[in-house]
């Protein structure tokens, strides 16, 4: 694959036009190849734009683009969660994935709960790559490409960067780069915990009131940043009207960076920018305008239910 | 920070018809922030409040001669997933007969379980608490719409004029505070207390007309609101919503809760109003729809991709999921 083929793949998903599966297929076997080398814990340097969850709303990441700046010119980190929900998983995985492969220095793209087989088949990336390409090849490729993704990342040794949250099978560093990440995200243990946890206004680790999954409070990331010399725990997982949220004494932050959730939340959407310096800046975003989205028609409500 | 005070709420949206002496009314605005979320989860007891919850999102059907409103909105229906409230609201109107307890519940639906819960629960060591249960965080209301009174209306309506006043408008500024969320409370414990002086509940075993609801009977006017949602952190979904239809000679309405756990269970819980206008009363249907995944995928059931993203997904699965109960009680306008 050459780089003027992949430059003309990149302006194509630009567009949201899809490439073709044999595409596809070699851009993913060159993703393996730089995804491999990467570390659990990614080293990433600032600045820096931090993305949330973006849940295959590819015309909101066109905004995203336009209010963060176009990669390579800004240097990206995503926190996973790009597939699922929105109507386009599949130009949006391919696009971000396309940028990794041309500018690997410059987009850093870590693995959310949703980069998964199993969550895939539920909420929309399976059922977008069959109709789309016909066949589940596509979906196959991409999902060999999600466990190669790093879990975390870790921004001038100061700032922690996760999907979800903490694990209370991690205290260090190096609990992380232990896991052998190459595989399907687990239904638990700490390769789970780090995609699935949630922090919560509570002292000490809690199995959720569901039944599965962890939330943790204050005094956890208190002491987990304490013992890793970390400034910030910035993850995502969790939809946030206001686009970000701050808690625990600005010791860890949730972006959200997926406007008007799902076409109907009305949320605004956030990225987070650090300058060389680790000096933050919140940057608002609203959902691309209507009329810049091939909107599939909703679906009527039946008048006549019963 | 005013990006988003002027963003962050959609305009609310009012939307009125009238016929044969009813009112109906339906406002429909954005779901609450962050910390009108709190508030309002910490003022209902609550340990978890859905992502979505639409806060102003309501419906008030509204007779001025017998001062009768019934009234649909999220905060009545989150109330209820506080299990003590729940305890406390039960009735079993087949063997009362009558009540008026009229905001009573038919069912106190057990707490559902997420798929490798059982897993979960052996791993546990001292590290890691289990809290209590104090509130259902599948948010599986058995709320049946609430029965308000005169006063109540009067209530109600103030708080429709105020949002009127702000049509086109953010309503950012008139979201919760302490003032607000007391009278709220107020309202809700006075409403759940109430012994209705006026109004009461009757069991019976009429069944709502469908024949009646068919397209022969050209809709007037329609209107639909979602109450809350919520993915449960990517476990299934719950969704309360309420849909309503006036036709020349009825009204009919569904307030529907549906809950899916993944792999582990579908709960639907519907309550059905029909009215016939010059009818003393409204008839009203409360059916709880229940099954386990792996019994409704054995009867035939097949769970596809394009299904679990599907909006109307409650109304293409409800026919396999059996009915568990369904109870039918008369709304009085006044003792007769």
């Amino acid at each position: 694959m050459s780089q003027s083929d992949l430059d003309r793949q990149i302006a194509q998903l630009r567009n949201c036009e899809n490439i073709t599966e044999g595409e596809v297929k070699a851009l993913c076997t060159k993703a393996r190849e730089i995804l491999v080398e990467e570390s659990n814990v990614q080293r990433v340097d600032a600045p820096v734009t931090i993305c949330g969850d973006i849940h295959g709303q590819f015309f909101d990441l066109m905004e995203l683009f336009k209010v963060g700046g176009d990669c390579p010119d800004t240097n990206y980190l995503f926190l996973g969660d790009f597939v699922d929900r929105g109507f386009n998983s599949v130009e949006t995985f391919l696009l971000l994935l396309a940028l990794k492969v041309r500018y690997p220095d410059r987009i850093t793209l870590i693995r959310g709960n949703h980069e998964s087989r199993q969550i895939t088949q539920v909420y929309g990336f399976y059922d977008e790559c069959l109709r789309k390409y016909g066949s589940l090849n596509v979906w196959r490729y991409c999902t060999d490409i999600f466990d190669y993704l790093s879990l975390a990342a870790v921004i001038e040794e100061k700032i922690f960067c996760v999907h979800g949250g903490l694990s209370p099978s991690i205290k260090t560093m190096d609990d992380i780069r232990a896991i052998d990440r190459k595989q399907e995200v687990p239904h638990d243990g700490a390769m789970c915990d780090l995609m699935w946890s949630d922090p919560d206004e509570i002292e000490g680790w809690n199995l959720s009131p569901r039944g599965a999954g962890y939330l943790f409070g204050g005094d956890v990331v208190d002491d987990f940043n304490r013992k890793n010399n970390i400034e910030l725990i910035c993850r995502a997982h969790q939809l946030v009207m206001e686009g970000y949220r701050v808690m625990f004494n600005e010791q860890l932050v949730t972006v959200w960076s997926a406007p008007n959730y799902c076409y109907r939340c009305g949320n605004v959407a956030s990225i987070l920018e650090l300058d060389e310096n680790l000096a933050k800046s919140y940057k608002i975003f609203e959902a691309a305008p209507q009329e810049n989205r091939g909107l599939p028609a909703k679906k009527p409500i039946p008048d006549y239910f019963l | 920070m005013n990006i988003i005070s002027n963003k962050t709420y959609t305009d609310v949206k009012v939307e009125e018809y009238e016929q044969n002496g009813w009112n109906f009314i339906f406002t429909k605005a954005g779901m609450y922030n962050t910390s009108d979320l709190d508030m309002l989860q910490d003022a209902l007891t609550l340990q978890g409040i859905p992502d979505i919850t639409n806060g102003n999102n309501c419906a008030l059907i509204y007779n001025k001669q017998f001062n009768f409103g019934f009234f649909v909105n999220p905060k009545d229906s989150l109330y209820l997933c506080n299990y003590e409230q729940r305890q406390q609201n039960y009735i079993d109107i087949k063997n009362q007969f009558r009540t008026n307890k009229i905001n009573y519940i038919s069912i106190i639906p057990e707490q559902a379980q997420l798929k490798h819960s059982n897993a979960w629960k052996q791993k546990q060591n001292e590290d890691i608490k289990i809290l209590d249960k104090i509130s259902d965080t599948f948010y599986c209301t058995p709320y049946k719409g609430t029965i308000v009174d005169a006063n109540q209306i009067q209530y109600q309506f103030q708080r429709f004029k105020n949002m009127d006043g702000v049509k086109g408008k953010s309503i950012f500024e008139n979201q919760l505070n302490e003032n607000v969320i007391k009278t709220e409370l107020e309202y809700l414990t006075h409403i759940f207390k109430n012994q209705s002086l006026q109004f009461y509940c009757e069991y019976t075993e009429e069944e709502i007309p469908l024949n009646n609801l068919t397209q022969e009977n050209p809709i007037k006017w329609a209107s639909y609101i979602t109450l809350y949602e919520d993915e449960l952190g990517d476990n299934g979904l719950v969704t309360c919503e309420f849909r309503f239809r006036v036709m020349g000679d009825c009204f009919f309405g569904l307030i529907r809760n549906y809950l899916r756990v993944d792999d582990v269970l579908i709960r639907i819980l519907d309550t059905r109003i029909y009215h016939q206008f010059g009818w003393d009363y409204i008839l009203r249907d409360f059916t709880h729809r229940e099954e386990s995944w792996q019994n409704i995928q054995k009867n035939g059931f097949h769970f596809s991709p394009q299904w679990s993203t599907d909006q109307n997904q409650s109304f293409l699965i409800q026919n396999s999921v059996p009915v568990q109960l369904h109870i039918n009680d008369k709304i009085y306008f006044q003792f007769g």
